[in-house]
């Protein structure tokens, strides 16, 4: 083992409280930057789901009849952007809600007979943008015997507005949770290196280099950095194992996809920048100190 | 040509003054010091019997007058080159300078480690070293659990263990009862005469006066008083 980090790892062990407190509290700022992390890594799936294959529903008017089908897919396939296309008969899409709602098949049992319209499902390919969709549904709608277009235009206009909102007060706070951790490690380095200064003094005296000096400084903040990045992931691993299932179970009825945790390239990055930040915290107090 | 200055000088200090807010701690010091050469600075407290040795390690700079430690000028070493200085010397003080939270192995093998040397060397050399200040049974004691005559002990196997040209020594038996303040002289005497130049600045008149063959140079408000030969 290098020497500098068997005299970090001593320094760590000789000083275990304020470097506990210091791993402690840098993992508490690199769990709030992954909670954010893990918000916009699932909602980029969800957008880039709907994206790369968006589902619309196409409700079609009562005077509708089976031999306008042909023409009806010549003229949806036509607009372009179609990547399938599915009819569901108005007794077919009874069927369906009778299997979704078991549970109050009172209320369906009390039906006179059928109120739903026939429909296609048309699942397109990518959009960028919900104007685009927009476009495509309002193209649809100008076919005459097309009754509306459903494609989630509510739900998704919010979603994206949110989602941006988020996306940037995020940003913000990611970055000011990343400037704590690099202050308290900076702040720690500095409390290690004034109880450690008659060290220091003797080193100098017995002819140590700068670097042999601070180099255990910035083994210690380096591994702060990284032991508060891993310890932050692992509260949020076992916070998302705790209640994803839950979640997903629940939501399932409403959602085409689970929450997933951060991927391994976004663990990396953010244990990265962690330990890049623990390293930096120490850079500055001691340019500062030994000025 | 000064007659004074000698062919194989390893110090030579060159009209040397340092000044603190104005007031002269040394005043005009020329002197010029063999190598293997023994002295002895004395002079009363605040005499500048410190500081002399302080410029010499560049814990101080001179404010005039230039130093040449083995034809290397302290005026011109950079802060970087500064390490390689001061593994010319080996340092005694009157506090020890001992890291308290190191073992007694790890202060002696501190000095071996910051210049570099293989863990192999280092364990052989501080090994024998303790053994030669009797301290090789208190390898894993803290510098706190000794007693003030075993943490000198320490210091001075810390100054001798990288065979430093010169040792210089801050009252070294300052604060040490006789015997101990006899076995650290000891211990300093042996090394000298494997050809080391020593400068102890110390109180202690009677025991170095009685134990060495040197020159004794008395200090007195920062400046050279008199210089005299012992034994």
């Amino acid at each position: 083992m290098s020497p500098f980090i068997k005299k970090a790892l001593t320094d760590i062990r000789l000083n275990r409280f304020l470097n506990l407190v210091t791993i402690f509290t840098i993992s508490l700022s690199i769990l709030v930057v992954s909670v954010f992390m893990l918000f916009f890594e699932n909602a980029g799936r969800v957008i880039e789901a709907w994206n790369q294959g968006g589902r619309a529903m196409i409700y079609l008017k009562d005077s509708f009849t089976m031999d306008m089908l042909p023409e009806l897919k010549n003229r949806i396939n036509g607009l372009g952007n179609i990547h399938d296309l599915v009819f569901i008969s108005k007794d077919e899409a009874l069927d369906r809600l009778r299997k979704e709602m078991s549970s109050s098949n009172t209320f369906l049992k009390t039906l006179q007979g059928n109120p739903l319209p026939d429909a296609v499902e048309i699942k397109m390919t990518s959009y960028n943008s919900i104007e685009k969709v927009e476009a495509f549904a309002q193209k649809i709608k100008e076919i005459e015997i097309v009754e509306d277009v459903e494609y989630g235009q509510g739900w998704l206009g919010k979603f994206l507005k949110i989602f941006n909102l988020f996306k940037i007060s995020g940003y913000a706070m990611c970055g000011l949770f990343f400037l704590v951790a690099m202050f308290i490690t900076s702040n720690t380095v500095r409390l290690a290196f004034y109880s450690r200064k008659l060290e220091v003094e003797i080193m100098r005296l017995v002819g140590a280099t700068e670097t042999f000096i601070k180099a255990p400084f910035y083994v210690e903040g380096l591994l702060q950095g990284f032991l508060g990045g891993v310890l932050g992931l692992v509260i949020l691993l076992a916070t998302y194992l705790m209640i994803s299932s839950g979640a997903t179970q629940s939501l399932s009825p409403y959602i085409y996809f689970d929450i997933r945790f951060l991927s391994i390239k976004t663990i990396i990055l953010i244990i990265f920048v962690s330990t890049f930040l623990g390293w930096f915290g120490c850079y500055l107090s001691l340019k500062q100190i030994l000025r | 040509m000064n007659p004074d200055i000698k062919k194989n000088s390893i110090i030579r200090l060159f009209n040397v003054s340092k000044r603190y807010n104005g007031k002269f701690a040394l005043k005009d010091i020329n002197l010029d010091i063999e190598q293997g050469e023994f002295i002895l600075i004395s002079g009363p407290s605040g005499a500048g019997k410190s500081t002399l040795l302080k410029v010499l390690y560049l814990a101080e700079r001179v404010s005039e007058g230039q130093i040449l430690i083995d034809g290397m000028n302290l005026a011109r070493i950079s802060s970087s080159r500064l390490p390689l200085l001061r593994r010319r010397f080996g340092m005694v003080f009157q506090d020890f300078k001992l890291i308290p939270n190191r073992t007694v192995y790890e202060n002696v093998a501190l000095v071996l480690e910051a210049a570099g040397q293989k863990p192999d060397y280092i364990r052989k050399k501080v090994m024998q070293v303790l053994r030669t200040t009797d301290m090789d049974k208190k390898v894993k004691s803290f510098s706190p659990s000794l007693s003030g005559g075993e943490q000198q002990r320490v210091a001075v196997a810390r100054a001798l263990v990288g065979e430093p040209s010169i040792i210089l020594a801050d009252e070294p038996t300052g604060s040490l009862d006789a015997k101990s303040a006899q076995a650290v002289l000891d211990f300093i005497m042996e090394y000298h005469k494997k050809g080391a130049t020593v400068l102890i600045a110390s109180h202690n008149l009677h025991l170095l006066e009685s134990t060495v063959r040197g020159r004794n140079i008395e200090i007195t408000e920062g400046t050279i008083k008199r210089t005299a030969t012992m034994l």
